[in-house]
């Protein structure tokens, strides 16, 4: 989602019109076939307390957010 | 593949240009809301490569999307 | 070649895990406006910022676009990642990692008659990995301006690098070349209501897998072992694209998109999206929902049965099956 909100700037009369926006968005990527391997290979080479068996982990999600701020100039 | 494609095109440019004139069904002054900013595939194009190659670098599926992307792999 | 053979402990693979992922830029005006008119002079200043699976990648963007006499438009754009990762794949096979990619463009449309040729550059770079795409694109608009018809083509040459321990590998230099072709309609159906329908190839040659990525095999019923991936040499993609915008009688704008997509590693993949725009005086407010969908490659495994299971191997996750919404 997002907004944009037009304004205009003074004493600049060679800028015909200008705007802020912003915009974000929410996305889940769910895998189906790929498994969360950290909890049997470990992190950064430290393995898990109880590692799990390979090919019985938990499978993947991924929770992302996107931002963007801009600002626009029409001359 | 491109090569078929490519004729296609081209038959297709030369068919459209071979015909007779064609009367526009919507006249140019009807064309208002169509003219409308809101009515603009692409509004932003800033904003829209940026998000275009946000799901460019995260999904196998590429191409096709009319506007402009990036190209870093990050996981 | 990299030899990634590591049992669990000791640690030892690359430092990041990351595709290569070809560069990839459309005509920025050509495809889908209107071809009688030269693009809008404006300039934009951007900070983006992505913020998920441990990593966050941010960074400016700039697109200024201006108008050279009646008939030339010219366009530059200079766009930064700022990558900090640790996702998922670097956890289980290298450390965190910072990287920074630049990436600048310029391109040139030019107005004549009824049609617009529109020419660019474009360059991305990181430590280990050089993009540069060359693209060129006519539109053309026919019966009155109701249609619009354009054709694309790029070229993309990547030069790709591997960095061990922060330090770019002197015996490691691969090369992956890019071209697509891409052609587009775009048609007022009433005075409502505008649909777009978009094609493109993709053909990618060379150096198509990670440097640094491992796939996992069995060595035993609670024991595996890491290998590095093994790629086919080419892909290439088709990807076909409906587009409809409808004006309301209330002055806005809803979207509806569909894409077909396909590739020679046996990915299909489906994006479905719908958006709403709506002006309120000074204001305008935008909402979308977007599904994605995809089937994997014939090659990926999460897990591998034994070593050298097959000839192609992945565990790159964009190559698995999965959905993504937003």
């Amino acid at each position: 989602m997002g907004a944009s909100y037009d304004f205009r700037i003074p004493r600049m009369a060679w800028i015909d019109r200008s705007s802020a926006s912003i915009r974000y968005s929410f996305l889940t990527v769910n895998y189906d076939d790929f498994r969360d391997a950290s909890q049997s290979l470990g992190k950064f080479g430290v393995l898990p307390d109880e590692p799990l068996a390979p090919g019985t982990e938990p499978l993947y999600k991924l929770d992302a957010s996107v931002l963007q701020i801009f600002f626009s100039i029409w001359f | 593949m491109r090569a078929r494609l490519l004729l296609l095109g081209l038959s297709l440019a030369i068919g459209a240009s071979a015909c007779s004139p064609i009367e526009p069904w919507v006249k140019p002054y009807e064309r208002e809301n169509i003219a409308d900013p809101i009515m603009a595939f692409n509004r932003d194009p800033i904003s829209q490569a940026y998000i275009d190659h946000v799901y460019e670098v995260r999904e196998a599926a590429r191409g096709a999307t009319g506007g402009s992307g990036g190209g870093c792999g990050c996981n | 070649m990299q030899t990634a053979d590591s049992r669990l402990t000791p640690f030892t693979i690359s430092r990041r895990a990351r595709v290569g992922v070809a560069l990839v830029l459309a005509w920025s005006a050509a495809s889908m406006s209107p071809a009688t008119v030269l693009p809008e002079e404006r300039a934009d200043v951007m900070y983006h910022r992505y913020d998920g699976g441990d990593v966050t990648v941010s960074g400016p963007s700039v697109l200024v676009r201006k108008n050279v006499g009646e008939k030339l438009s010219i366009a530059a754009n200079y766009y930064t990642d700022f990558v900090s990762s640790a996702s998922i794949d670097v956890q289980t096979s290298a450390s965190p990692y910072d990287e920074t990619r630049n990436q600048y463009s310029l391109s040139a449309d030019l107005l004549n008659g009824k049609s617009v040729y529109s020419l660019g550059y474009i360059r991305s770079s990181e430590s280990d990995y050089q993009a540069d795409t060359a693209f060129f694109g006519v539109s053309q608009s026919l019966f009155g301006d109701l249609t619009t018809i354009s054709f694309g083509y790029r070229y993309g040459d990547n030069d790709i690098g591997r960095n061990v321990a922060g330090v770019l590998d002197p015996d490691f230099n691969e090369q992956m070349k890019t071209q697509g072709f891409s052609a587009g309609v775009s048609q007022v159906l009433t005075r409502n209501m505008i649909l777009a329908l978009n094609y493109e190839v993709v053909t990618d040659e060379g150096f198509l897998r990670s440097p640094y990525r491992s796939v996992r095999y069995i060595t035993g019923p609670t024991t595996q072992a890491l290998q590095s991936e093994a790629y086919p040499r080419t892909r290439t993609s088709n990807a076909a694209a409906l587009r409809g915008k409808y004006f309301l009688p209330w002055r806005a704008a809803a979207e509806l998109g569909y894409r077909y997509y396909r590739d020679t590693w046996g990915v299909r993949g489906h994006t479905a999206d719908l958006g709403y725009t709506h002006p309120i005086g000074k204001w305008t407010l935008d909402g979308s929902v977007r599904y994605y969908r995809q089937d994997r490659a014939d090659f990926y495994r999460d897990l591998y049965p034994r070593r050298d299971f097959a000839n192609f191997l992945s565990r790159d996750k964009e190559l698995a099956t999965y959905d993504n919404l937003t």
